[in-house]
């Protein structure tokens, strides 16, 4: 059932990923034309926005003129805050990533192919996967404190299920007639898992992956938020907030629009490596 | 011992044919032996003692209407299913090509084509040598890195052959191997099948539900029943080779053949109702 709504889930975001890159079949622009207005369009808002900003059509303590946002964004650039924020950030959403990846991926897996553990493990990891992650947040500062401790737990946290639960998923999806091929090669249990399992796994298991990034990002910001101390682009967007210094606090939302960016662009690359195959379908 | 073989010139609907005594060991008449294999799905019966001997180097196809348990007796060939009654055995390696798309599609073509030997523990600059020499018998040398999905179903097709051929086995199962292709790509394949095989000494059971496909290329055409299945026809086809070429096919002889085929097929499907 719930491995169901998982593998639903990923073709969603596989449509929505795509239906991004698509053109609509009704109106065939040339690439470069589609390029010049996917370049011109933002421009020409962010100017509409400078003169409704300038001219007091917008109000500019809510949504100040794009030229003082960007003011404010070399300023901190400059200063070295906004890099060390975004530095911090990172090296959570990384370390905590990757703390949760590993051993979701080992469990997952075994869960797809071990019938008994999965009727042993499936109902307790689908009952914590569907509570929202944030709201074990209060838990994590009894157990780790106020502290760098408790926004890599939230990562980890909510990297885990997701990874875990496509990766049996991953396994559950791979075609029988696959491992028909490796038993009738002769292929020892071992094998069979290294050259079916494994592999027919890995596109399930990669999206996974960039779930749990996407949401580890979120969870980030958020317990930067509530966590004080230390740098982080959720450190300095509510600093902003507490000294209402709006320019500076869009400087951090467009600090973390470019990490999601980047961390997305990096789970392209990792996808592009390691399902070759993939390319161009 | 030639006597304990069903004679197919004198028995044309073989009910209880002479079922050989199975032998431990390497038997040098028999590649390949079923006796009384039944296959029981729930309660559904699949297949009803089936009984098939085929000599090595033999090229037998088995052609049966859909779902007459045709695909259910090759897993049991293949290990990988056991029967619910009687016994199936086979001298010697055996490789299967497989009913559907089987390719592994994260594998290239070399690499799919290597597997079996993969598994075997063959180095991988030796195992592709044999692959891409495969390959190249079956006209894909060319495409040894392209993945599955690039390539055509033909290509496809003729890539699961090589991967099957390159663990050079002595019994080589196909299910309906060119059952997706079109009729000209299958004409082909059919040809190029029989000559791969005519270069070997390798024993092939394959299954179709084309008559005339079965025709055009056995040696001996097995004729099963609707479910449950059974072999209600064992014939030999006298036919000279090469015979898969379209106008090969519109000869009195092999119309003829064909027909006598049909008429076993139809009547097995009668009789089922
Ligand atoms: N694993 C299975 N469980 C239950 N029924 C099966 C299974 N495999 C095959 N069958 C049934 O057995 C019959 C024979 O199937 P199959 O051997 O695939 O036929 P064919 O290959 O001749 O089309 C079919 O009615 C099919 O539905
Ligand atoms: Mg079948």
């Amino acid at each position: 059932m719930k491995d169901r709504t998982m593998i639903a889930a990923e073709s969603t975001e596989r449509e929505i990923r795509q239906g991004i890159r698509l053109r609509p079949q009704s109106l065939p622009l040339s690439p470069r034309r589609e390029r010049w207005l996917a370049f011109l369009s933002p421009l020409f808002l962010l100017l509409l926005w400078e003169i409704a900003a300038r001219s007091g059509l917008l109000n500019a303590i809510f949504f100040p003129p794009p030229t003082a946002i960007l003011g404010a964004l070399k300023r901190l650039t400059l200063s070295g805050e906004l890099p060390l924020d975004m530095l911090a950030t990172t090296r959570r959403v990384v370390v905590g990533f990757v703390l949760g990846f590993i051993p979701a991926a080992a469990v997952g897996l075994l869960m797809g192919l071990s019938g008994t553990l999965r009727a042993v493990l499936l109902p307790i990891t689908s009952l914590i996967y569907a509570i929202p992650k944030i709201a074990i947040l209060p838990l994590f500062l009894v157990i780790f404190g106020l502290g760098e401790q408790s926004k890599v737990a939230m990562i980890v946290a909510s990297s885990f299920f997701f990874v875990l639960l496509n990766a049996m998923a991953g396994v559950l999806a791979i075609d029988r007639l696959h491992l028909d091929v490796a038993h009738a090669f002769g292929a020892s249990r071992w094998q069979v898992i290294r050259t079916v399992a494994l592999p027919g796994a890995l596109p399930l298991v990669l999206t996974g992956a960039r779930l749990a990034l996407g949401f580890s990002l979120i969870v980030a910001v958020g317990s930067e938020f509530v966590i004080p101390g230390g740098h982080g682009i959720g450190t300095r967007i509510w600093l902003s907030w507490q000294i209402l210094d709006i320019e500076q606090m869009y400087a951090g939302l467009i600090a973390a629009a470019l990490l999601g960016v980047l961390l997305n662009f990096l789970m392209d690359e990792i996808e592009r490596r390691l399902l070759p195959y993939r390319r161009g379908t | 011992m030639s006597n304990e073989w069903v004679e197919p010139a004198s028995v044309e609907v073989v009910h209880e044919p002479p079922s050989p005594p199975l032998r431990s060991g390497h038997d040098p008449h028999c590649s390949l032996l079923i006796a009384h294999c039944s296959q029981q799905f729930g309660a559904v019966p699949a297949l009803a003692s089936v009984n098939l001997a085929v000599r090595p180097g033999e090229f037998v196809c088995l052609v049966g209407p859909s779902g007459c348990g045709k695909t259910s007796l090759l897993r049991i060939l293949a290990g990988l299913a056991r029967p619910t009654g009687g016994t199936a055995y086979l001298a010697g390696r055996v490789a299967t090509v497989f009913q559907g798309q089987s390719l592994f599609p994260w594998l290239t073509a070399v690499d799919n084509v290597a597997y079996g030997l993969q598994l075997a523990g063959m180095p991988t600059a030796r195992r592709r040598e044999i692959a891409i020499e495969q390959l190249r018998r079956v006209g894909l040398e060319r495409f040894a890195r392209a993945y599955p999905h690039t390539l055509s179903g033909g290509m496809q097709q003729r890539v699961n052959i090589a991967r099957a051929l390159a663990v050079n086995p002595d019994v080589l199962l196909m299910d309906e191997p060119f059952g997706s292709l079109d009729e000209q790509t299958r004409i082909l394949m059919q040809e190029q099948l029989v000559a791969l095989w005519q270069g070997s000494d390798t024993t092939v059971l394959f299954v179709t539900h084309s008559v005339d496909e079965a025709v055009a290329m056995g040696d001996r055409v097995c004729v099963m029943s609707a479910r449950p299945g059974r072999i209600i026809l064992d014939l030999p086809i006298d036919l000279p080779r090469p015979r898969t070429r379209y106008a090969d096919r519109e000869g009195i002889a092999f119309r003829a053949t064909a027909t006598r085929i049909w008429n076993v097929l139809e009547q097995g499907l009668r009789t089922e109702d």
